[in-house]
């Protein structure tokens, strides 16, 4: 009856700020970021992506309440760097890893649908390895063996460049 | 629920950012349907034969013949007649606007990182048959000693949509919705840093 309405859970109110930042008296150099109408999805991947920075002392996040849409991110850093300047390079990097997921994906499409394909699915497995970078020849270009697109780092940085 | 061809979907407006007040051809697809029993028998009356508005807009069938789903029967005499109007939404405000049937997820086929501890009578291998996955992998040679610090890096998913998008169109949607998240935030910290729209401003400098 009193239960809010469905859209609150991603629309923000006028008004209200995106982020708020809130300083954590106890702690030094921490900081809590309180992130409107967004959830785990964006929290848990965040605070993932935090703790792979060796600078980050402390990242966690917490949702307090099922009708309350916003979570709490609390980040402690050494005294290098900032919270702010952490969660901002864990942002960028995020985006870039969610390009690279997208650009290996749609040249795996590509590749598939490309009419000259027979499949050329790996048959042998690990060390294949991927040939012609530069190419957009379909059967060169043996993405099926990038398949470390989830992970991090390395050779993903260099699957865009031929889009 | 009848699902139906989204493809165009980036082109309607969401109808709470939409300027009409009620709804328009701009965020929303308008159907009709006029079917009357005159026959003996049940007439039963199928999704396809919802009229749409939109030509990209329709309900989703698997192929020419089929006639889509069941909506309602009728005995003789019957009648209906009804307007309907189809929004854009988002799944987290109800699921009838997921396109998402089935997600599945795996990494480490053959348990090569041991984050799995299963269950046997006698023997592993026999009593867990391995997934479709485990082909693209290799197994670790088991008197190999154990790396402890490997970390999964190839991840296995199958997608299955109610058939509004398909399947490609959905993981690379997904990307892209993730970085509008990601975008949106990287915005509200650089606002945040603008002194003047800040609230922390009375308190102790950060850090």
């Amino acid at each position: 009856m009193n239960a809010p309405e469905r859209y609150e859970m991603f629309t923000l109110p006028e008004g209200v700020r995106k982020i708020s930042i809130l300083k954590d008296p106890k702690m030094a150099n921490c900081l809590q970021f309180n992130i409107q109408r967004e959830d785990h999805t964006i929290a848990n991947i965040l605070r993932y992506q935090l703790l792979k920075n060796p600078l980050v002392l402390f990242a966690a996040y917490r949702s307090p309440h099922p009708l309350e849409y916003y979570v709490e991110l609390k980040v402690q850093t050494t005294a290098k760097t900032t919270p702010i300047d952490v969660v901002r390079e864990a942002i960028q990097a995020l985006m870039v890893e969610y390009g690279n997921i997208r650009s290996a994906f749609d040249a795996e499409i590509y590749r598939l649908d490309a009419p000259t394909g027979e499949d050329t699915r790996r048959t042998a497995r690990a060390g294949t390895g991927y040939g012609g970078f530069g190419s957009m020849d379909a059967q060169s270009n043996d993405f099926g063996s990038s398949g470390d697109m989830g992970g991090r780092g390395g050779r993903a940085d260099d699957v865009d460049m031929d889009f | 629920m009848v699902p139906l061809t989204s493809h165009t979907v980036d082109e309607f407006k969401l109808t709470r950012d939409c300027t009409c007040t009620d709804y328009c051809k701009e965020c929303s697809v308008e159907f009709n349907l006029h079917v009357k029993c005159t026959e003996e028998g049940t007439r039963t009356v199928y999704s396809t034969e919802l009229i749409s508005s939109n030509k990209d807009v329709s309900p989703v069938t698997e192929g020419p013949d089929d006639k889509g789903i069941i909506l309602l029967k009728l005995r003789k005499g019957q009648e209906i007649n009804i307007h309907c109007i189809a929004k854009k939404g988002v799944a987290k405000e109800h699921a009838k606007w997921s396109p998402c049937a089935a997600v599945g997820f795996e990494y480490d086929p053959h348990n090569n990182l041991r984050h799995l501890d299963y269950w046997f009578e006698k023997s592993v291998k026999d009593e867990w048959p391995l997934s479709k996955n485990a082909e693209e992998e290799m197994e670790n040679d088991p008197d190999a000693p154990f790396d402890f610090k490997a970390e999964p890096t190839t991840f296995y998913f199958n997608v299955e949509t109610v058939g509004s998008l398909k399947p490609q169109s959905l993981v690379y949607m997904a990307t892209r919705v993730l970085q509008e998240k990601l975008g949106g935030l990287q915005l509200a910290l650089d606002e945040d840093q603008n002194p003047e729209s800040n609230a922390m401003d009375d308190a102790e400098p950060w850090v």
